[in-house]
């Protein structure tokens, strides 16, 4: 239950952030300055609230990155997200404010992760995060690493620490993706990566990783190291099934190449093995359809795979069938999903004409709108559609439905005599709409039809 | 099209996280196959955190760690929640941010009929003292007890963080979709204005926790 005093508090807080966008620029000074005073209340809610407005309010990175750095020591996790996503938001304005933060212990861990998240443009504070991976406490030097790692160009530059870490056991792992992402790997330490990649875990994984990351001309090389992290992706640890599967797009292995190396049948495989493949899939493109397919059988994971498939826009033609199956889900964000996707395979879809003509009748919420989409998208052949089209858009209270069911009817049967004598009315009193959308796609119809007459 | 899609990683991240129970790290799902390098990319930002978790999971169960109180065990595994709860946040407002691209004329209606939809929940949704749904009748149903449990434990995180993260907005969201489609079940069993009421609480609900939107 909130306190009576944080209410009080939150109250006036509000009534500053009002005060301060209702009224002249300078008299928004005085509301930050109050906000900023708030920051600092024995109130975890109230600091919340205050940081959340000031970030509305953008005074500046004069008055933020000073003071929100200083708020990444603050003990209250929610207060510390926001202020990490204001600076992160900030950009390079950010990087002198976090370098002074590396130097405090409550703070450096939290400027690590944001010094990441910026990557090379945050470049200026490598020294000052090399110092941290040498000088730091406990999980702060990996962090630091980390950093480092993200910032490639940078990194190389103190490739000595960088591999003096491979000799800490906590700082192993952390050094071996460093020298990856770097892309070289020295003398000195290809023959440790080489003798851990003979053996088994993530460290080995990673190391063949590295290798071949820095060897990118060696085809044998990469495309062992492909096979292996392929074998990662059913290990029965999460961790190494992760990093397998980040390994993989990240070597950007050629789809016949993955596809040799996931040959094992995604509609038999566990959920989180699959999650994991979805993720190599992604990046496939047309290549991964028949994988993409088989992961449909798996409900949990059934909508991004339908999405992926959507992004293949005509090329998922080979998904039609599984996906008119999914139109008649019961999750009907999923049934939504399917519709949406069967829409941009367009013509190629044809065969699902029947079951999106029955959620165009029986569907719920937007589901009959993008039922009308995609039987417009599948064009000419979704000419068994038309009655139910006409039938919809004469009886919908709905405005864009309406037009949208005109639009489907003109990019099906545009040439027809009966869908222009159904559809010129619609159109022709939704041009007049006050809605800009809907008096867009009405004007855009009307040439379309008038372009068809001639 | 372009996309930049995110999905929550194979496991759930725990809200109070012991060694064994270490989730992984959310990855971002780039389905732009046309950008390779991109996806590329984010496949690196994605071992960094699987580095990061596995180097949590080390320090916990080192020698060293012998000696570790219980504060300080849970203390490392905190941070490690806590920063993949930061990154999981960064991916989804980049994935936000991918999605702001002109769509064309009739995919803008589909949009309209979204945006007439009613989007928050109305007064009185919440409990004012527990801070806990006022569940629609039909909801308070048994059947439904797994998921309102799921849904009441991630809403404090929400109203805390300001969001949640992607495998906390996964777990939300399949919460919410599994209670829609045990709704969809009984359809022909329940008034139909009952049916709409709770179904109307969970498309408010799902979009005013994680901007989702159920049909």
């Amino acid at each position: 239950m909130i306190r009576p005093a944080t209410l009080f508090t939150l109250a006036v807080l509000a009534s500053l952030t009002w005060h301060a966008v209702a009224t002249a620029e300078d008299a928004a000074k005085p509301s930050v300055e109050a906000l900023v005073e708030a920051t600092a209340s024995d109130d975890a809610t109230v600091r919340r609230e205050a940081i959340a407005k000031i970030v509305e309010l953008k005074p500046g990175p004069d008055v933020t990155i000073p003071l929100f750095t200083k708020l990444l020591e603050d003990a209250d996790p929610a207060v510390r997200l926001r202020v990490m996503n204001a600076i992160a938001d900030a950009g390079p304005a950010a990087v002198p404010g976090l370098i002074e933060a590396l130097k405090n212990e409550k703070s450096a861990y939290w400027a690590c992760l944001v010094l990441r998240e910026l990557g090379p443009e945050a470049a200026d504070a490598a020294p000052a995060l090399t110092a941290l991976v040498e000088h730091g406490q406990g999980e702060i030097r990996r962090e630091a690493l980390l950093s480092l790692a993200a910032m490639p160009k940078a990194a190389e530059k103190q490739m000595p620490v960088v591999i003096k870490c491979l000799a800490d056991p906590q700082l192993e792992i952390a050094a071996i993706y460093t020298l990856g992402r770097i892309g070289t790997v020295p003398a000195e330490a290809a023959e440790r990566l080489r003798a851990h990649a003979r053996g088994e875990g993530l460290s080995s994984l990673l190391s063949v990783w590295a290798l071949a990351r820095s060897n990118p001309s060696d085809k044998e090389l990469n495309q062992a190291a492909i096979k292996r992290l392929a074998t990662g992706l059913n290990s029965k640890y999460p961790l190494v099934r992760a990093m397998a599967s980040q390994g993989l797009v990240s070597l950007k292995a050629p789809p016949q190449l993955l596809k040799e190396a996931l040959k094992s049948d995604l509609s038999m495989a566990d959920e989180p093995v699959v999650r994991n493949a979805l993720n190599v899939l992604a990046s496939m493109g047309p290549e991964g359809i028949e994988f993409l397919t088989e992961s449909l059988q798996h409900p949990n994971v059934q909508h991004d795979a339908i999405l992926i498939i959507g992004d293949l826009g005509p090329k998922g033609a080979p998904a039609t069938e599984a996906l008119a199956k999914l139109v008649e889900a019961d999750n009907l964000r999923v049934a939504n999903q399917a519709i949406v996707t069967l829409g941009k395979i367009g013509p190629a879809a044809k065969s699902a004409v029947p079951q999106l003509t029955k959620s165009l009748k029986e569907g719920q919420g937007s589901i009959v709108h993008n039922s009308a989409l995609a039987l417009g998208r599948i064009g000419k052949d979704a000419q068994t559609a038309t009655p139910e089209l006409s039938q919809v858009m004469k009886s919908t209270n709905d405005p864009s439905l309406e037009i949208l069911c005109a639009w489907a009817l003109v990019h099906i049967a545009g040439d027809s005599a009966t869908t222009k004598s159904d559809v010129l009315p619609v159109v022709t009193a939704a041009a007049k709409s006050d809605n800009p959308v809907i008096q867009k796609a009405a004007n855009e119809l009307l040439t379309k039809l008038k372009s068809s007459d001639q | 099209m372009r996309r930049l899609l995110l999905i929550a990683g194979c496991l759930w991240a725990t809200s109070s996280l012991h060694a064994q129970d270490y989730g992984v790290p959310v990855m971002p799902l780039y389905g732009d196959y046309g950008h390779a390098s991109t996806a590329a990319e984010g496949a690196l930002d994605g071992m960094a955190n699987v580095v990061s978790a596995q180097g949590s999971y080390n320090l916990q169960t080192s020698e060293a760690a012998i000696n570790m109180t219980q504060a300080q065990s849970q203390e490392i595994a905190n941070r490690q929640q806590y920063a993949n709860t930061y990154f999981q946040m960064r991916s989804q407002r980049d994935a936000y941010e991918a999605k702001k691209h002109p769509r064309p004329t009739e995919e803008q209606l589909v949009q309209l009929a979204h945006s007439e939809a009613p989007k928050g929940l109305p007064d009185g949704s919440f409990n004012k003292e527990s801070g806990k749904p006022n569940w629609p009748t039909l909801l308070q149903y048994p059947d439904f007890a797994e998921q309102r449990k799921v849904v009441e434990t991630l809403l404090p995180k929400k109203s805390a963080n300001g969001m949640l993260g992607a495998q906390d907005a996964q777990q939300f969201t399949q919460a919410v979709e599994q209670m829609a489609v045990t709704l969809k079940r009984g359809i022909t069993k329940v008034p139909p204005q009952q049916y709409m009421t709770a179904y109307n609480y969970l498309k408010q609900l799902l979009y005013s926790t994680c901007q989702t939107q159920l049909p």
